[in-house]
């Protein structure tokens, strides 16, 4: 009989198989455990909802031992803000907010030109400022590998440099559940604890966990432009442009980023499992309707080098 | 739902990347826009035909260079389970990315070349599967369309495999005759293959066993980290976060808090969906100790007897990650379960050959050497085997200086005394 270096038959019990919650709430004890000062980045979108969710359940009965921070472009929809405030004053959760704008007008960033300007990249800055500025030393997220495809490389403990950069060559291995959060000086980590969810795993938990969600993901009536292929919705930050027919249609919004590069689609789901069964039956990520990732083939990879989400 | 993760790893030309693109579009995993964009990228290229490997070919250089540089990970899921695949690249020098993405696996999915021989990374493979404690091995053995669906090369290829796979470990094998190229056998039956009777691809993974390994160790559960809350007359309280790694625990149960050693008893148990009389393996859990007892993370709470032994000193394989060889005698941080202590690898005892688990002399170690050494420790840290308890038999090494990963290690023997770890070779008899 031929030898072998470990006996891998053994007597069954049972035992409870890790799931992604688990698997989530576990990184999120490991960044309490592992970091001097981690803040949850807050956007008031699902993932990010889902994440601040996770997180008072993983620390109860204790409180969740760090605030959430929301990068304001300054483009959000109304309903948006109006969710975040009220979330994080219901939960109990210290929220931080800092804004493009206050970057934009102390010159750090410059306002993008040309027909259809956004806020989206300048974000990185803000973020990376306010990162510096109140000295986290990770900042979790809510991006997942299933989002885009420089994302399905990314590490859940993900190491920054000490300029805020993402080095996708030089991403440490993580092996098994021993996540690597030493640190140098000036260094940082972004963690990713959904990393291994997809669009459908977030509307399944919504649904299962009862969760409010912005009203923004459910049909509802607004005024639009087809543009490049998407739906527009018209704001003070996207008006239409000559030649464009303003539209009013029933739509949702898949993702509720910043207005200047979220599109719509046209939806009759007006509830969480009506949402559900549209995302299982889709053809399209959810981030097609995101024209920030559409911009280069590596638009995101490019990005997250410089410090994006 | 159950989630399956497996590791893919196979080489530029073995149509591995084809492989996760076709699951990937037959099971509706792929969206027309990635499918746009992946079109797209391929006519850019100047390619005729779509490549289904962009799916999982995500950064430039991979595309540019055409090959997989890193560990990616693909979601796709059916009615009855959702899978993760971690896909890496085979060649050697990705070793490290083999080891890394294969240590969250269940079940191994290994790349045969039909209209070709056997190659090194194949037993590569098998080898690191088996030493990463791996049980099932999928051999899809693929191009039968450039061997005219050949049973007897089918046969061939099975007879060689399991003769190799018993050889380096205990394994339970399948092996499925594929073409990626052209879908056979991966989510539907082909064809072609009349002589075949066993599931396609999918088929295997949707119904593979994957029983998680209950470990017979005793209550393991090391400390994440702490929270306070108020107690019943307002004074702070304080609980232990923690997984449990092995074993089970009850309110009322008598546990011991290492490294102190005193007894408790366990009360106020939590799991993720809120208060239970009791938990297992595998669930995240919150508790109070009565009498209270000064926990903080790396405290590890063990059962009242079954605890393990302080080691200082112990014998480990060791995968090596980094581009930077290992220096021997100088200082590493080493995270263990929820703890960084300092260590030393004092001897390189041989190096493990990773293609057929024979040993050979070893006087330094680089990147991609799989090599058991001594380890020394400044302080000592409660263990098991890799083999009696993965979780807290596991480590890894970073550099002290950049503080980067650069080791897996793998716990083979625990040393309880002062003597000298007992030297025993491994391989096959």
């Amino acid at each position: 009989m031929s030898q072998t270096i470990w006996n891998v038959e053994k007597e069954i019990r049972p035992v409870k198989r890790w799931n992604i919650e688990e698997e989530a709430i576990y990184i999120l004890r490991e960044v309490a455990g592992q970091f001097r000062k981690p803040v949850l980045l807050f956007s008031g979108g699902k993932d990010s909802l889902i994440l601040a969710h996770l997180a008072v359940k993983a620390f109860l009965p204790g409180k969740v031992p760090f605030p959430l921070l929301h990068i304001d472009t300054g483009h959000n929809f109304p309903e948006t803000i109006a969710f975040r405030d009220e979330f994080a004053n219901r939960l109990g959760f210290e929220l931080i907010v800092r804004k493009v704008q206050d970057s934009i007008d102390s010159g750090r960033v410059q306002e993008e030109s040309g027909p259809f300007p956004s806020r989206n990249r300048l974000q990185s800055v803000t973020l990376l400022d306010a990162i510096a500025e109140l000295k986290f030393d990770a900042a979790i997220g809510g991006a997942r590998r299933d989002e885009e495809k420089a994302r399905a490389k990314e590490r859940v403990f993900s190491h920054r440099n000490a300029a805020g950069q993402w080095d996708p060559k030089a991403q440490r291995p993580e092996l098994w559940h021993l996540y690597n959060g030493l640190l140098n000086q000036d260094e940082t980590c972004r963690i990713f604890p959904l990393s291994n969810w997809t669009e459908a795993d977030v509307w399944q938990y919504i649904v299962e966990n009862q969760l409010e969600i912005p009203s923004l993901y459910f049909s509802h009536q607004r005024q639009i432009v087809h543009r490049d292929g998407q739906l527009i919705a018209i704001t003070p930050f996207t008006p239409p442009q000559p030649g464009e027919r303003v539209e009013t249609l029933n739509v949702r919004f898949r993702t509720v980023g910043d207005a200047t590069c979220t599109g719509a689609v046209a939806s009759e789901a007006s509830n969480v499992k009506e949402v559900l069964r549209e995302v299982l039956e889709s053809n399209l990520t959810e981030r097609s309707g995101r024209n920030d990732d559409h911009r280069t083939e590596a638009a995101m990879e490019d990005r997250k080098r410089e410090g994006y989400f | 739902m159950v989630v399956l993760r497996i590791a893919t790893a196979g080489s530029v030309d073995d149509g591995k990347s084809s492989l996760i693109g076709r699951l990937l579009y037959d099971t509706k995993a792929v969206y027309d826009d990635q499918l746009a964009s992946i079109e797209s990228a391929s006519r850019q290229r100047g390619l005729s035909e779509v490549q289904l490997s962009y799916l999982t070919d995500g950064l430039k250089a991979e595309r540019d260079l055409n090959i997989t540089i890193d560990v990616a990970y693909r979601y796709f899921a059916t009615p009855k389970r959702k899978f993760i695949i971690a896909d890496t690249p085979g060649h050697f020098e990705y070793t490290r990315n083999m080891v890394t993405g294969t240590s969250t696996a269940d079940v191994s999915v290994i790349l045969i070349d039909a209209s070709r021989g056997l190659f090194e990374q194949s037993r590569r493979h098998i080898a690191i599967s088996s030493l990463l404690g791996i049980k099932h091995l999928v051999f899809a053995i693929n191009k039968m369309d450039l061997v005219n669906f050949s049973e007897g090369i089918y046969r061939q290829f099975a007879n060689q495999l399991t003769e190799v796979a018993s050889k380096l470990g205990r394994f339970d094998c399948a092996f499925i005759p594929i073409s990626a190229l052209h879908g056979d056998n991966v989510v539907e039956a082909s064809q072609h293959t009349p002589w075949y009777h066993g599931p396609s691809l999918l088929d295997y993974l949707e119904q593979a066993d994957i029983e998680t390994q209950a470990y017979e160790v005793g209550l393991r559960i090391p400390v994440q980290t702490t929270v306070e809350a108020s107690g019943k007359n307002g004074e702070t309280e304080l609980y232990a976060l923690g997984l449990i790694e092995s074993g089970e625990v009850a309110v009322d149960d008598m546990v011991t808090v290492l490294p102190q050693g005193t007894k408790h008893t366990i009360s106020d148990l939590r799991n993720v969906s809120g208060a239970v009389p009791s938990a297992i393996q595998g669930e995240s859990v919150s508790f109070k100790l009565e009498p209270p007892s000064p926990i903080k993370r790396g405290s590890f709470i063990v059962g009242a007897k079954d605890w393990p032994k302080p080691t200082e000193r112990f014998s480990a394989f060791l995968c090596w990650l980094s581009d930077e060889p290992l220096k021997l005698h100088a200082e590493y941080k080493l995270l263990h379960t929820t703890q960084v202590v300092s260590a030393k690898v004092t001897h390189v005892v041989n190096r493990i050959h990773v293609e057929s688990f024979e040993t050979e002399p070893a006087s330094s170690v680089g990147t991609n050497d799989i090599v058991e050494v001594h380890l020394t420790l400044d302080q000592p840290i409660f263990a098991d085997t890799f083999e009696e308890c993965r979780p807290t038999g596991s480590f890894v090494l970073a550099d002290a200086t950049t503080k980067a990963t650069c080791a897996a290690g793998l716990i083979r023997r625990l040393q309880e005394t002062s003597e000298p770890v007992e030297e025993v070779s491994v391989g096959i008899s």
